[in-house]
């Protein structure tokens, strides 16, 4: 993200600080733990107001920009920070946010503030239409997998009589742990016959939660941006300082241009995310909504995982070491590009809504 | 009608300009001359030039003052979008993109009164004569000689690969002046006109069958000395001085999308445009180049603002001719058998140049500063390897 305004600056710069303090010792500390992050930490950035950044400032947030925002999650990936914001102050959030149920308000309140940790649980995300979860006669039943964070507080579970708030320790609810390839963890939960009373509803729809998905797809693409910068910063330096046949690799013509295809890679995703990013401010309807998803989302799949794969092959076995920070940002790469749908899943769903597109001929 | 002196353009709101302009190319550019494979001669669209200039509208980036059209940046790139958009061909137009600017920039009043009004009248056409048999990439190394004879150089040597040299009268010429001074500071930025005795061009027939480009000999060809541009040995600067925001239009993304219409025709015509094989491999194309319009417009905003090109604007001119190649590629990949036929064949109810794309994309990677020499500017300006 490029900073627009002073108040974009800020928040990169507040953020940028903020996430100084993410040592490469504090992400690994995090791996294969439950929570797989700090939560003193997600309590530091709640009384920061970040959490309540897209959340209106009727409903006790801070009514801010989805640019704003950006400036926070792209300086996040740059650090490869492992709190869940777009997972759960985005996807999660704007669910609720978005929603018309009577759980909705106080929700959002404890959610603002950092007191309740919620994830989204919407099986078969690339299509919720074809949600697994039942809800009949006041409970909920099923199952539904890759819920990430895994360990929260509450779940938002997406039927399609609507979507419901269903606490952690609810009677009849479990979770099996799945790790991510980046350390982090997914749950795949088991609803039978969860009481979910009028008064857990949240979205009495799936419009809220299938916009929440897409708003999150572009928030993720941008986190991935981030990253991308990040991974091509240590690959330069890299290429720059390391010495072989008694000069900089960086001297070499053929891995200057492999440098030059990883900075084009880079440039794509940041400015694609980035005009993503801004039209969420902008009136959207949800096809044009969905298909900047989409796209965003595809792009930031495809350089990312170019960049990642070459970055490594750059760096040599140096590279493909658990001790050098690359390998952190490789292993999130695999972990984020399948989250919310792959390059496969996107594409295919961009052709499936985009218009005939317009013949330049005479 | 000339309404070059009396129209404020840029008093107009962008829309309105946009209308009025599209509106004339709509109205009068001739239809048989939108879209084509090739770069049309001379002969083919000078009515229409000849039409432009008439207008006032042939040099839309000169100032007022000296008889263009004054534009700012924003409506700049507005005519050239909507040239691109209706499919309007280029003719020689170095004469309005480069020697016009040059004059006004380094020459003298008395050079600007003799070239300039025979530029916009098209009665000159410039052809550009940089590139040597032994200067490419490496333009700095040229040899063409102009020696000082009393008020006289005397130009001996060749250029090449110069752009439809055979419709020019005039060719703006890099020589060596100094041949003891190190690479770029020996040159001069000399006017030639290509009457002179002595002077002999070749056209060289390309791959596609057509003759745009060619060889230029010049044979102890006599120029006045008033025919320098600038000081002196100092025709490196003078040259490079040009490379101004023109460079962002090799990098738009126009092409890209004129091969994807294209390619869509066809599939419609072959019927296959259900395939689910072809339409992932068309849709991963197509989402490129929405990409590379996001990309595109941030340097677009630099130019709005009237900042100079960074030289990362290199980036563009890379990623719009891969994805042209690409696209042209998947045509003759979509088009199966027919893709061995030359011009404009017959599939399903229509008519397809299917060669045309890729004999128009093949080049693009290698002029303008080919793709390797981008990717040097980027690794060394911009990634500091």
């Amino acid at each position: 993200m490029i900073p627009r305004t002073d108040q974009h600056r800020l928040l990169a710069d507040a953020a940028r600080e903020f996430s100084a303090e993410h040592t490469p010792a504090r992400l690994r500390a995090c791996r294969l733990r439950d929570p797989e992050f700090d939560r003193t930490i997600w309590t530091a950035i709640a009384q920061l107001g970040w959490l309540g950044l897209l959340v209106d400032e009727a409903d006790g947030g801070l009514g801010a920009t989805f640019e704003d925002m950006g400036q926070l999650v792209y300086a996040w990936g740059r650090a490869c920070a492992p709190e869940p914001l777009v997972a759960s102050a985005v996807l999660a959030l704007r669910t609720l946010a978005l929603g018309d149920g009577p759980a909705r308000s106080h929700l959002l309140q404890q959610c603002i503030d950092g007191s309740h940790l919620l994830a989204l649980a919407a099986d078969s995300i690339t299509d919720p239409t074809n949600i697994s979860v039942t809800y009949a006669q006041g409970v909920l039943n099923g199952t539904c997998r890759f819920v990430v964070p895994a360990h929260a507080d509450g779940y938002l579970v997406a039927t399609h009589a609507g979507v419901f708030h269903v606490l952690a320790n609810s009677s009849g609810f479990s979770l099996q742990r799945e790790t991510r390839a980046d350390g982090s963890a997914a749950a795949w939960i088991t609803l039978s016959n969860v009481a979910a009373p009028p008064v857990q509803r949240v979205a009495s729809n799936l419009n809220g939660c299938l916009q929440a998905i897409d708003e999150a797809r572009i928030l993720c693409a941008i986190e991935m941006s981030g990253m991308a910068a990040r991974m091509l910063e240590l690959t330069l330096e890299y290429l720059r300082t390391r010495e072989q046949f008694g000069q900089a690799i960086g001297r070499f013509q053929a891995l200057q241009h492999r440098a030059v295809d990883l900075y084009l890679a880079e440039q794509l995703a940041r400015d694609v995310t980035q005009a993503a990013c801004i039209a969420l401010d902008t009136p959207l309807d949800t096809t044009a909504r969905h298909l900047l998803a989409c796209r965003a989302k595809a792009r930031a799949n495809t350089s990312l995982n170019r960049i990642a794969r070459e970055a490594v092959q750059l760096h040599g076995a140096m590279g493909f070491t658990d001790e050098y920070q690359l390998g952190l940002y490789v292993n999130r790469t695999l972990t984020l590009s399948a989250w919310l749908g792959n390059t496969t899943d996107l594409q295919a769903e961009y052709a499936a809504h985009a218009n005939d597109i317009e013949v330049l001929s005479a | 009608m000339n309404t070059s002196s009396t129209q404020d353009w840029n008093a107009l709101d962008d829309d309105a300009f946009r209308a009025l302009i599209r509106s004339r190319f709509e109205a009068d550019y001739p239809t048989h001359l939108r879209y084509t494979s090739r770069r049309l001669r001379w002969h083919e669209n000078g009515e229409w030039y000849r039409h432009m200039s008439a207008m006032g509208w042939i040099a839309p980036a000169w100032p007022v003052a000296h008889g263009g059209m004054g534009l700012s940046p924003t409506k700049l790139l507005i005519f050239h979008e909507e040239q691109e958009r209706w499919g309007i061909g280029r003719f020689q137009d170095h004469g309005i993109l480069m020697v016009g600017p040059v004059l006004i920039r380094f020459g003298t009043d008395a050079q600007r009164e003799r070239w300039l009004p025979h530029i916009l009248s098209c009665e000159h056409i410039w052809a550009q004569g940089y590139s040597e048999p032994n200067a490419g990439s490496d333009l700095a190394s040229l040899r063409t000689e102009a020696r000082i004879e009393g008020d006289e150089f005397v130009i001996t040597g060749q250029k090449i690969w110069t752009t439809l040299a055979q419709d020019a009268t005039h060719m703006f010429v890099l020589a060596r002046t100094d041949k003891q001074a190190k690479k770029q500071a020996g040159i001069s930025f000399i006017l030639v006109d290509l009457t002179s005795p002595g002077v002999r061009v070749r056209p060289i027939r390309d791959l596609a069958g057509h003759e745009e480009f060619n060889e230029v000999f010049f044979d102890h060809v006599r120029v006045p000395i008033d025919h320098l541009v600038g000081p002196l040995n100092a025709g490196w600067d003078v040259a490079k001085a040009l490379l101004g925001f023109e460079r962002i239009h090799i990098g738009s993304p126009k092409l890209p999308q004129y091969a994807l219409g294209i390619l869509a025709k066809l599939a419609q015509l072959r019927g296959c445009h259900t395939d689910p094989v072809f339409k992932a491999r068309f849709n991963a194309l197509r989402m490129d180049i929405e990409d590379h319009c996001d990309i595109y417009a941030r340097f677009v905003e630099i130019v709005k603002r009237g900042e100079p090109l960074p030289d990362e604007v290199s980036v563009l001119k890379i990623l719009a001719t891969e994805t042209f190649q690409r696209a042209a590629d998947l045509i003759l990949e979509t088009a199966g058998p027919a893709a061995q036929l030359h011009g404009s064949v017959p599939i399903g109810d229509g008519l397809v140049d299917l060669l045309g794309p890729f004999y128009k994309a093949m080049p693009a990677s290698i002029y303008g500063g080919s793709n390797e020499i981008q990717r040097n500017i980027l690794a060394k300006n911009v990634l500091h390897l």
